[in-house]
Protein backbone atom coordinates (compact mmCIF):
# COMPACT_ATOMS: atom_id res chain seq x y z
CA UNK A 1 0.00 0.00 0.00
CA UNK A 2 2.87 2.41 1.11
CA UNK A 3 4.99 1.37 -2.07
CA UNK A 4 1.92 2.25 -4.42
CA UNK A 5 1.80 5.61 -2.46
CA UNK A 6 5.21 6.19 -3.11
CA UNK A 7 5.15 5.34 -6.64
CA UNK A 8 1.96 7.40 -7.79
CA UNK A 9 3.69 10.22 -5.70
CA UNK A 10 7.00 9.88 -7.88
CA UNK A 11 5.89 9.74 -11.20
CA UNK A 12 3.71 12.65 -10.96
CA UNK A 13 6.18 14.79 -9.26
CA UNK A 14 8.59 13.37 -12.23
CA UNK A 15 5.56 14.29 -14.69
CA UNK A 16 5.07 17.76 -13.76
CA UNK A 17 8.78 18.09 -13.19
CA UNK A 18 9.05 17.31 -16.81
CA UNK A 19 6.25 19.85 -17.59
CA UNK A 20 8.07 22.66 -15.97
CA UNK A 21 11.22 21.63 -17.79
CA UNK A 22 9.67 21.92 -21.13
CA UNK A 23 7.91 25.34 -20.60
CA UNK A 24 11.43 26.25 -19.01
CA UNK A 25 13.30 26.08 -22.15
CA UNK A 26 10.26 27.47 -23.76
CA UNK A 27 10.80 30.56 -21.66
CA UNK A 28 14.40 31.22 -22.35
CA UNK A 29 14.55 31.26 -26.05
CA UNK A 30 14.20 34.32 -27.89
CA UNK A 31 10.88 34.91 -29.64
CA UNK A 32 12.26 37.47 -31.41
CA UNK A 33 14.41 34.96 -33.58
CA UNK A 34 12.26 32.74 -35.57
CA UNK A 35 12.77 29.92 -38.12
CA UNK A 36 12.18 30.60 -40.97
CA UNK A 37 9.27 29.04 -42.77
CA UNK A 38 10.80 28.73 -45.64
CA UNK A 39 13.66 26.50 -44.65
CA UNK A 40 14.19 23.73 -47.22
CA UNK A 41 12.14 25.39 -49.60
CA UNK A 42 12.42 27.10 -52.64
CA UNK A 43 13.43 30.81 -52.80
CA UNK A 44 9.90 32.58 -54.11
CA UNK A 45 9.97 33.91 -57.69
CA UNK A 46 10.84 37.71 -57.79
CA UNK A 47 12.59 39.95 -59.72
CA UNK A 48 13.23 43.06 -58.98
CA UNK A 49 15.26 46.21 -60.54
CA UNK A 50 18.77 47.08 -58.75
CA UNK A 51 20.58 50.51 -57.20
CA UNK A 52 23.29 49.92 -59.64
CA UNK A 53 20.68 50.13 -62.99
CA UNK A 54 16.94 49.88 -63.48
CA UNK A 55 18.45 47.12 -66.23
CA UNK A 56 19.91 45.21 -63.82
CA UNK A 57 17.90 42.69 -61.93
CA UNK A 58 18.09 40.95 -59.06
CA UNK A 59 15.95 37.54 -59.39
CA UNK A 60 15.18 34.00 -58.65
CA UNK A 61 17.55 32.78 -61.36
CA UNK A 62 20.44 34.49 -59.56
CA UNK A 63 20.86 32.32 -56.43
CA UNK A 64 21.10 28.97 -59.21
CA UNK A 65 24.49 27.20 -58.94
CA UNK A 66 26.39 28.09 -56.11
CA UNK A 67 25.58 29.35 -52.30
CA UNK A 68 24.64 32.73 -51.77
CA UNK A 69 23.69 35.03 -49.13
CA UNK A 70 20.89 37.45 -49.14
CA UNK A 71 20.74 40.10 -47.12
CA UNK A 72 17.60 42.37 -46.40
CA UNK A 73 19.06 45.78 -45.28
CA UNK A 74 18.13 49.21 -45.79
CA UNK A 75 19.80 53.09 -45.68
CA UNK A 76 16.92 53.96 -42.20
CA UNK A 77 17.68 50.76 -40.12
CA UNK A 78 20.37 51.44 -37.39
CA UNK A 79 21.47 47.60 -37.05
CA UNK A 80 22.12 47.29 -40.54
CA UNK A 81 25.12 49.77 -40.14
CA UNK A 82 26.31 47.74 -37.51
CA UNK A 83 26.66 44.67 -39.70
CA UNK A 84 27.96 46.71 -42.45
CA UNK A 85 31.46 46.25 -41.33
CA UNK A 86 31.04 42.19 -41.31
CA UNK A 87 29.36 42.31 -44.86
CA UNK A 88 32.67 44.22 -46.17
CA UNK A 89 35.34 42.35 -44.83
CA UNK A 90 33.76 39.01 -45.88
CA UNK A 91 32.90 40.04 -48.83
CA UNK A 92 36.91 41.48 -49.08
CA UNK A 93 38.23 37.89 -47.74
CA UNK A 94 36.14 36.14 -50.47
CA UNK A 95 35.40 37.40 -53.86
CA UNK A 96 34.10 34.19 -54.86
CA UNK A 97 31.07 34.75 -52.14
CA UNK A 98 28.05 35.10 -53.73
CA UNK A 99 26.84 38.13 -51.30
CA UNK A 100 23.06 39.70 -52.31
CA UNK A 101 21.70 42.94 -51.01
CA UNK A 102 17.57 43.33 -50.63
CA UNK A 103 17.11 47.03 -50.24
CA UNK A 104 13.89 46.82 -47.35
CA UNK A 105 11.42 49.94 -48.12
CA UNK A 106 14.02 52.58 -49.06
CA UNK A 107 14.94 55.44 -50.91
CA UNK A 108 16.56 54.90 -53.89
CA UNK A 109 18.69 57.86 -53.24
CA UNK A 110 19.56 57.66 -50.07
CA UNK A 111 20.22 53.60 -50.17
CA UNK A 112 22.89 54.96 -53.08
CA UNK A 113 24.30 57.33 -51.26
CA UNK A 114 24.87 54.67 -48.17
CA UNK A 115 26.73 52.51 -49.85
CA UNK A 116 28.69 55.16 -51.55
CA UNK A 117 29.59 56.30 -48.23
CA UNK A 118 30.04 52.92 -46.35
CA UNK A 119 30.71 50.67 -49.37
CA UNK A 120 29.24 48.37 -50.87
CA UNK A 121 30.07 44.79 -50.40
CA UNK A 122 26.86 43.35 -52.63
CA UNK A 123 27.14 42.02 -56.34
CA UNK A 124 23.73 43.45 -56.52
CA UNK A 125 21.14 45.01 -53.83
CA UNK A 126 18.01 44.58 -55.29
CA UNK A 127 15.24 47.07 -54.76
CA UNK A 128 12.06 46.18 -52.74
CA UNK A 129 10.38 49.81 -52.14
CA UNK A 130 7.22 48.44 -51.36
CA UNK A 131 8.53 45.30 -49.16
CA UNK A 132 6.53 42.49 -51.48
CA UNK A 133 9.44 40.57 -51.98
CA UNK A 134 10.17 40.86 -48.52
CA UNK A 135 6.44 39.72 -47.40
CA UNK A 136 7.34 36.66 -49.59
CA UNK A 137 10.64 35.63 -47.98
CA UNK A 138 8.79 35.77 -44.57
CA UNK A 139 11.00 38.87 -43.44
CA UNK A 140 9.33 40.63 -40.78
CA UNK A 141 12.58 42.91 -39.70
CA UNK A 142 15.87 44.48 -40.90
CA UNK A 143 18.39 42.60 -40.80
CA UNK A 144 17.67 39.76 -41.91
CA UNK A 145 20.30 37.32 -43.84
CA UNK A 146 19.11 34.36 -45.56
CA UNK A 147 21.85 31.63 -46.70
CA UNK A 148 20.66 29.94 -50.18
CA UNK A 149 22.04 26.33 -51.26
CA UNK A 150 23.05 26.11 -55.16
CA UNK A 151 19.50 25.23 -56.04
CA UNK A 152 17.71 27.98 -54.61
CA UNK A 153 16.47 26.42 -51.50
CA UNK A 154 16.55 28.26 -48.29
CA UNK A 155 19.12 26.49 -45.35
CA UNK A 156 18.55 29.08 -43.31
CA UNK A 157 17.80 32.39 -42.04
CA UNK A 158 19.41 34.62 -39.61
CA UNK A 159 17.66 37.50 -38.00
CA UNK A 160 19.52 40.30 -36.71
CA UNK A 161 22.91 41.21 -36.90
CA UNK A 162 25.63 39.65 -38.36
CA UNK A 163 28.73 39.81 -36.87
CA UNK A 164 32.40 38.45 -37.28
CA UNK A 165 31.26 35.89 -34.48
CA UNK A 166 28.03 34.98 -36.01
CA UNK A 167 29.67 34.66 -39.73
CA UNK A 168 32.61 32.49 -38.30
CA UNK A 169 30.78 30.38 -35.99
CA UNK A 170 27.13 29.92 -37.35
CA UNK A 171 26.82 30.99 -41.18
CA UNK A 172 30.53 29.77 -42.94
CA UNK A 173 29.84 26.19 -41.23
CA UNK A 174 26.55 25.84 -42.55
CA UNK A 175 28.13 26.87 -45.84
CA UNK A 176 30.66 24.62 -45.43
CA UNK A 177 28.95 21.85 -44.07
CA UNK A 178 26.47 21.74 -46.98
CA UNK A 179 29.19 22.14 -49.59
CA UNK A 180 30.34 19.09 -48.51
CA UNK A 181 27.47 17.73 -49.49
CA UNK A 182 27.04 18.84 -52.77
CA UNK A 183 30.11 17.92 -53.50
CA UNK B 1 -8.56 77.13 -1.59
CA UNK B 2 -11.92 75.75 -2.32
CA UNK B 3 -12.41 72.57 0.09
CA UNK B 4 -14.02 70.64 -2.85
CA UNK B 5 -10.85 71.50 -4.92
CA UNK B 6 -8.96 68.27 -4.88
CA UNK B 7 -12.10 65.78 -5.03
CA UNK B 8 -12.98 67.92 -8.20
CA UNK B 9 -9.80 67.47 -9.69
CA UNK B 10 -9.49 63.38 -9.09
CA UNK B 11 -12.88 63.32 -10.82
CA UNK B 12 -11.33 65.20 -13.82
CA UNK B 13 -8.37 62.99 -13.31
CA UNK B 14 -10.81 59.66 -13.22
CA UNK B 15 -12.48 60.69 -15.98
CA UNK B 16 -9.72 62.02 -18.30
CA UNK B 17 -8.23 58.17 -18.13
CA UNK B 18 -11.26 56.87 -20.01
CA UNK B 19 -10.83 59.28 -23.02
CA UNK B 20 -8.21 56.95 -24.74
CA UNK B 21 -10.81 55.19 -25.54
CA UNK B 22 -12.51 57.37 -27.63
CA UNK B 23 -9.56 57.03 -30.57
CA UNK B 24 -10.49 55.72 -34.03
CA UNK B 25 -10.22 52.13 -34.93
CA UNK B 26 -7.50 50.80 -37.09
CA UNK B 27 -9.96 49.66 -39.51
CA UNK B 28 -11.72 52.40 -40.51
CA UNK B 29 -9.87 52.80 -43.40
CA UNK B 30 -10.32 49.87 -44.91
CA UNK B 31 -13.70 50.03 -47.03
CA UNK B 32 -15.58 47.27 -47.76
CA UNK B 33 -18.61 46.57 -50.11
CA UNK B 34 -20.10 43.23 -48.05
CA UNK B 35 -20.24 43.44 -44.71
CA UNK B 36 -19.44 39.39 -45.39
CA UNK B 37 -15.85 40.97 -46.44
CA UNK B 38 -15.86 43.09 -43.52
CA UNK B 39 -16.62 40.51 -41.12
CA UNK B 40 -13.79 38.36 -43.01
CA UNK B 41 -11.34 40.97 -42.59
CA UNK B 42 -11.88 41.74 -38.79
CA UNK B 43 -11.69 38.26 -37.61
CA UNK B 44 -8.69 38.08 -39.47
CA UNK B 45 -6.58 40.58 -38.52
CA UNK B 46 -7.78 39.96 -34.75
CA UNK B 47 -6.54 36.31 -35.16
CA UNK B 48 -3.23 36.53 -37.01
CA UNK B 49 0.06 37.66 -35.12
CA UNK B 50 1.60 40.52 -35.83
CA UNK B 51 5.60 39.58 -35.55
CA UNK B 52 7.14 42.32 -34.92
CA UNK B 53 5.16 43.37 -31.38
CA UNK B 54 4.55 39.95 -31.15
CA UNK B 55 1.92 40.27 -28.44
CA UNK B 56 -0.72 42.32 -30.47
CA UNK B 57 -2.57 40.97 -33.21
CA UNK B 58 -2.31 42.63 -36.67
CA UNK B 59 -5.65 44.19 -36.15
CA UNK B 60 -4.26 46.68 -33.11
CA UNK B 61 -0.69 46.83 -34.25
CA UNK B 62 0.62 50.54 -35.76
CA UNK B 63 4.47 48.54 -36.71
CA UNK B 64 4.30 49.16 -40.92
CA UNK B 65 4.67 45.24 -41.63
CA UNK B 66 1.28 44.94 -39.90
CA UNK B 67 -0.12 48.11 -42.02
CA UNK B 68 1.49 45.98 -44.85
CA UNK B 69 0.03 42.82 -43.97
CA UNK B 70 -3.42 43.93 -43.54
CA UNK B 71 -3.37 46.06 -47.19
CA UNK B 72 -1.95 42.31 -48.34
CA UNK B 73 -5.40 40.94 -46.20
CA UNK B 74 -7.54 43.47 -47.73
CA UNK B 75 -6.47 42.62 -51.07
CA UNK B 76 -7.06 39.17 -50.80
CA UNK B 77 -10.12 39.72 -49.22
CA UNK B 78 -11.19 42.19 -52.58
CA UNK B 79 -9.90 39.60 -55.11
CA UNK B 80 -12.18 36.86 -53.50
CA UNK B 81 -9.43 34.68 -51.28
CA UNK B 82 -11.03 32.67 -49.04
CA UNK B 83 -10.15 33.07 -44.92
CA UNK B 84 -8.67 29.80 -45.39
CA UNK B 85 -6.99 30.61 -48.37
CA UNK B 86 -5.50 34.11 -46.56
CA UNK B 87 -4.67 31.94 -43.46
CA UNK B 88 -2.40 29.68 -45.86
CA UNK B 89 -1.06 32.73 -47.57
CA UNK B 90 0.33 34.07 -44.03
CA UNK B 91 1.36 30.43 -42.65
CA UNK B 92 3.85 29.67 -45.87
CA UNK B 93 5.31 33.32 -45.37
CA UNK B 94 5.61 33.65 -41.02
CA UNK B 95 4.65 30.20 -40.28
CA UNK B 96 2.73 28.75 -37.67
CA UNK B 97 4.08 31.67 -35.13
CA UNK B 98 1.37 33.87 -37.30
CA UNK B 99 -1.62 32.57 -35.83
CA UNK B 100 -3.00 33.13 -32.26
CA UNK B 101 -4.74 30.10 -31.67
CA UNK B 102 -1.75 27.53 -32.31
CA UNK B 103 -2.66 24.32 -33.90
CA UNK B 104 -2.12 20.56 -32.51
CA UNK B 105 0.85 19.59 -33.69
CA UNK B 106 3.88 17.31 -32.75
CA UNK B 107 5.66 20.75 -31.22
CA UNK B 108 2.39 22.35 -29.34
CA UNK B 109 1.56 18.41 -28.25
CA UNK B 110 2.84 18.72 -24.88
CA UNK B 111 0.63 22.64 -24.59
CA UNK B 112 -2.49 20.82 -25.31
CA UNK B 113 -1.93 17.40 -23.71
CA UNK B 114 -0.77 17.97 -20.45
CA UNK B 115 -3.20 19.94 -18.48
CA UNK B 116 -5.69 16.94 -19.51
CA UNK B 117 -3.65 14.37 -17.99
CA UNK B 118 -3.13 16.77 -14.45
CA UNK B 119 -6.98 16.99 -14.95
CA UNK B 120 -7.43 13.23 -14.74
CA UNK B 121 -4.55 12.94 -12.41
CA UNK B 122 -6.16 14.88 -10.43
CA UNK B 123 -9.43 13.64 -10.48
CA UNK B 124 -8.28 9.94 -9.60
CA UNK B 125 -6.69 11.73 -6.57
CA UNK B 126 -9.64 13.26 -4.99
CA UNK B 127 -11.67 10.43 -5.89
CA UNK B 128 -9.15 8.09 -4.20
CA UNK B 129 -9.25 10.09 -1.06
CA UNK B 130 -13.00 10.24 -0.87
CA UNK B 131 -12.87 6.79 -1.15
CA UNK B 132 -10.80 5.72 1.27
CA UNK B 133 -12.25 8.72 3.49
CA UNK B 134 -15.81 7.15 3.57
CA UNK B 135 -14.57 3.36 3.90
CA UNK B 136 -12.70 4.23 6.69
CA UNK B 137 -16.19 5.53 8.18
CA UNK B 138 -17.58 2.86 7.11
CA UNK B 139 -15.29 0.31 8.39
CA UNK B 140 -14.89 2.20 11.93
CA UNK B 141 -18.53 2.17 12.21
CA UNK B 142 -18.93 -1.47 11.37
CA UNK B 143 -16.61 -1.88 14.46
CA UNK B 144 -13.43 -3.41 12.26
CA UNK B 145 -11.37 -0.41 12.40
CA UNK B 146 -8.23 -1.53 14.05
Amino acid sequence: MLRIKFLSVISVVILFSLFLAILAKNLFQDPQKLPSALLEKNIPNFRVPTLDSEKIFLESGDFIGHFSILNVWASWCASCIEEHKAWMKISQQDRSIFLYGLNYKDQKIAAQKWLEQHGNPYRKSGIDFLGDVAIDLGVYGTPETFVIDPSGKVLYRYVGVVTDDVWDHVLKPLIKKNKGAHE
Amino acid sequence: MNKLFFPRLAIVLLISMFSVYGHASLQDEYFFTSSVHQEHFEKLTHTLRCLVCQNQSLADSHAPLAQDLRNKIYTQIREGKTEKEIREYMVARYGKFVLYDPPFSKTTLFLWVFPWVFFVMGFFFLARRFFLKNQGKKNFLEGSYD
